[in-house]
């Protein structure tokens, strides 16, 4: 009996399974939430919907925003970087060390190739010598921030001599402020990555099955050096923005940065057990987070009291999709 | 006449947009072993689970000796005195035999010892009623698989059933301890328990049943005598057609050059000396029980395990493979048995995963030619006559046999020109099974060596050109088609 023969005969099969098309999209509930917590805020406060006002809200989440792609990156692959906070302090600090010479060019050169550098390092030790990256990045974020103060003598800097430096906070690239313009392309950049490159099947397939991965040809191990190290970057990337913001490098600065960039990755729709997530998603979480914390200055609301109304917006959001996989299994 | 230990009465159950059961009804007798069989989606597992009282029926009944009960869920189960050996077996494998048998029953509740010497003397009873070989106190982890089916019939028998529902449990048994399997089965009918045996394998089914009811698309299609129906009937009541076994037989071909060779090939602590060859347009059969390491050959030629010794040549040129990557740029295809551990991403969608083996060849410049992917992924689809609703469809969502579809669809997209295929059928409904043989076959036809391994041997005895046989970790003897004598060759596993 040939293939065709039988297909004609073949029924769909009916077992128990929900739909596909049953439930809302995931990115299309993020969206909605996004709208109706900008519609509160119209309610709330006059002149909320006004341009400078999203200013302030893109500028408020631009770092952490980029920093969190590099995090969803990681957490697709079925990793997670803890020391996104040290690799931005610490490349930073390098980076403030060659602010005599006044190239922008050593200076910028120096703050990325450190990123990149961390990045490296937690790659290998996690995808080629097998450390848990949980307990890499741990210790690579105790280490960077340790080292950052020795090289500074935890003295701050002030990057005020380096135009392009201050360019990277307070410059205008494309008609938009430089960290809006950052976030918004080099998310457009990562969407194309993660979407339309064949990068992106490798990426969720390590994450999802890694064993499935390797035996169907993909170089896994190379794939999560990968993704460390496009994290490496961008978290000093962000740290770069934000010393530029406030022309002040800092060997203490972005406490907690790492959870914050966590809680937007996963509040985005990225399982820490890897193999799901999205770029997109991790963006439409920044801009809730941003605005809810927003929201919550205008009303003056205290910021202890505005960390747990974050974190609970992030339970809302996050605990039907996870409602839904238990249904659908 | 008394009532039937456990009958179901015209159950239906529906799910959005499907109805899953509709007016089931079926009865065990003490004594009896009835079978339930019926393709992937016909409805078993759906019936099973309110059996279990993890689902409640729409409609209908189950009574035990012709008292209704109600289940709300398995802990119900068990107290009507229904118990479950599951497919996929839920053991905690760093606890002992005798701490698996009574795990979350260890609190008294009627007086009974439950202390560890109670616990060990109590499982070694239940071990000894089905007079088999076990330590209760073994680490569960140390145990092979059929040992860890016994003591999930020990956890069953534990709870003094008077019916034990089996679904599917040989799928990971071959044919060895599936006989011991069927064996204490007979015992428990002996001693006047119902059971209630769901299995795809039909050769068991026969060798074991009483009677067997068929469902197909939620429905009773009928119950029979076991004796009274052929094994063609009986697939033909299954998939609502007439059954042609010739689609799964084995075609005449020429047989090429050859096209892989290992030499002496040893991984430490798996094999050792093993060699053998394979020609173009031949398929080739590793044949051996559990634990006979043929498994770690096809992973060492894969690049999926070291190799310490030995070499590999293809097309008569000595090769180096250390990785599946390399194995693959050498036109090496490997079809894992175990498909959501090995080899699928069961949430990336059918079009991702037939995809991964060929990402190369889709790109232009790194990008995705998204044109060129859905054409491969529409016509891999339709070649291998694949139920999916989109390409888009995740695979977790998939019956066992379209998954497998989807395992050989990806490496069919890869053309490679070797094909290591381990266990194409396990856990795959008649149809499927038919159709994956004929796919074979063909890829052979055209010229692919296959180097097959299947833990019936009969699969083996259809589909092989030649067959090996291993036994612990060595190649013992070699068959040709002329040849082949299922006794002569299980007889070489053990010898």
């Amino acid at each position: 009996m040939g293939l065709a023969e039988q297909s004609t005969i073949q029924r769909v099969e009916n077992r128990p399974r929900l739909p596909d098309r049953l439930v809302v999209g995931p990115d299309a509930i993020r969206a909605a939430v996004l709208i109706v917590l900008l519609a509160a805020g119209a309610l709330l406060t006059p002149g909320y919907l006004s341009l400078e006002n999203f200013r302030i809200l893109l500028m408020s989440v631009a770092a952490v925003g980029i920093v969190a792609y590099g995090m969803t990156l990681v957490v697709i692959s079925g990793e997670i970087d803890l020391a996104v906070a040290g690799t931005a302090v610490l490349s930073a600090i390098v980076g403030a060390t060659l602010l005599d010479t006044g190239s922008p060019v050593l200076v910028i050169g120096a703050t990325l190739v450190t990123g990149l550098a961390i990045g490296l390092v937690n790659g290998v030790l996690t995808a080629f010598v097998g450390i848990p990256s949980l307990i890499v990045t741990l210790a690579m974020l105790g280490i960077s921030r340790a080292v950052a103060n020795i090289i500074s003598r935890g003295q701050a800097s002030y990057p005020d001599s380096v135009a392009a430096y201050l360019w990277f906070g307070n410059g205008k690239l494309l008609g938009l402020p430089t960290p809006i313009a950052l976030l918004l392309s080099i998310g457009a950049l990562m969407v194309v990555l993660t979407r339309f490159t064949t990068f992106g099947p490798a990426l969720y397939a390590t994450g999802g099955n890694t064993k499935a991965a390797v035996l169907s040809g993909i170089r896994a191990r190379s794939v999560k050096l990968s993704v460390f190290m496009i994290c490496g970057v961008l978290a000093a990337t962000g740290g770069m923005i934000e010393s530029a913001r406030l022309s002040y490098i800092n060997p203490a600065a972005f406490a907690g940065l790492e959870l914050e960039a966590l809680a937007i990755t996963v509040l985005g729709g990225a399982a820490l057990a890897g193999g799901s997530g999205s770029i997109l998603g991790t963006l439409l979480a920044a801009l809730i987070i941003g605005v809810v914390n927003n929201l919550l200055n205008q009303l003056g609301v205290s910021l202890y009291t505005q960390r747990v109304v974050t974190a609970l917006v992030i339970l809302a959001v996050v605990l039907p999709g996870y409602k839904r996989r238990q249904i659908a299994k | 006449m008394t009532a039937p230990l456990l009958q179901v009465q015209d159950v239906s159950r529906s799910f959005p947009g499907v109805k899953a059961l509709s007016d089931v009804s079926f009865s065990v007798e003490a004594g009896e072993v009835h079978a339930l069989v019926g393709e992937n989606g016909a409805g078993k597992s759906t019936l099973l689970s309110i059996m279990n009282g993890l689902l409640q029926p729409d409609e209908g009944q189950i009574l035990a000796e012709g008292e209704p009960l109600t289940l709300g869920g398995p802990a119900d189960a068990i107290a009507h005195r229904l118990a479950m050996v599951h497919q996929e077996l839920v053991l905690c494998p760093n606890l002992t035999v005798a701490e698996n048998v009574f795990l979350g029953r260890e609190t008294a509740a009627n007086g009974e010892s439950r202390s560890n010497q109670g616990v060990v003397a109590r499982t070694q009873a239940l071990i000894d009623e089905i007079k088999v070989d076990l330590d209760p106190n073994a680490l569960v982890g140390d145990l092979s698989l059929n040992e860890r089916q016994i003591v999930e019939i020990c956890r069953a028998l534990s709870s003094r059933p008077k019916v034990i529902v089996f679904d599917e449990p040989t799928a990971s048994l071959d044919d060895e301890q599936t006989e011991h399997l069927l064996e204490i089965i007979r015992k428990l009918r002996q001693s006047g328990l119902g059971i209630v045996y769901v299995s795809h394998r039909l050769s068991e089914i026969f060798a074991i049943s009483d009677r067997i009811t068929v469902l197909r698309d939620g429905k009773v299609v009928g119950t029979t005598r076991a004796e009274g129906i052929t094994e063609q009937k009986l697939v033909s009541m299954m998939v609502g057609r007439e059954y042609d076994p010739s689609s799964m037989s084995y075609r005449e071909r020429n047989l090429g050059e050859v096209a892989l060779e290992a030499i002496n090939l040893t991984s430490k602590g798996h094999f050792a000396g093993v060699s053998f060859r394979v020609r173009k347009g031949e398929i080739l059969g590793i044949a051996g029980l559990l634990g006979c390491q043929r498994e770690a050959v096809v992973r060492a030629i894969f690049g999926a395990l070291p190799v310490h010794a030995g070499s590999i040549e293809i097309h008569g040129k000595p090769v180096r493979i250390g990785s599946p990557r390399q194995a693959i740029d050498h036109g090496i295809s490997f079809m894992p048995a175990d498909r959501k551990d090995e080899g699928l991403v069961l949430d990336m969608s059918v079009e991702d995963n037939l995809c991964l083996t060929v990402l190369d060849s889709l790109s232009a410049g790194g990008l995705l030619r998204s044109g060129k992917r859905r054409d491969l992924t529409r016509s891999l689809i339709a070649r291998l006559a694949t139920k999916v609703s989109s390409r888009k469809q995740p695979v977790r969502g998939l019956s066992g046999g379209n998954q497998q579809k989807v395992v050989i669809g990806k490496w069919l997209a890869r053309k490679g020109d070797i094909v290591i295929a381990e266990d194409p059928t396990r856990g795959v409904d008649i149809g499927a099974k038919a159709e994956i043989w004929s796919v074979l076959q063909e890829m052979a036809s055209e010229g692919k060596a296959i180097i097959l391994i299947a833990s019936e041997l009969e699969e083996l005895l259809g589909a092989c050109d030649r067959i090996i046989a291993m036994n612990r970790g060595r190649v013992t003897s070699e068959y040709l088609r002329k040849d082949f004598d299922a006794e002569a060759i299980a007889h070489s596993f053990v010898a």
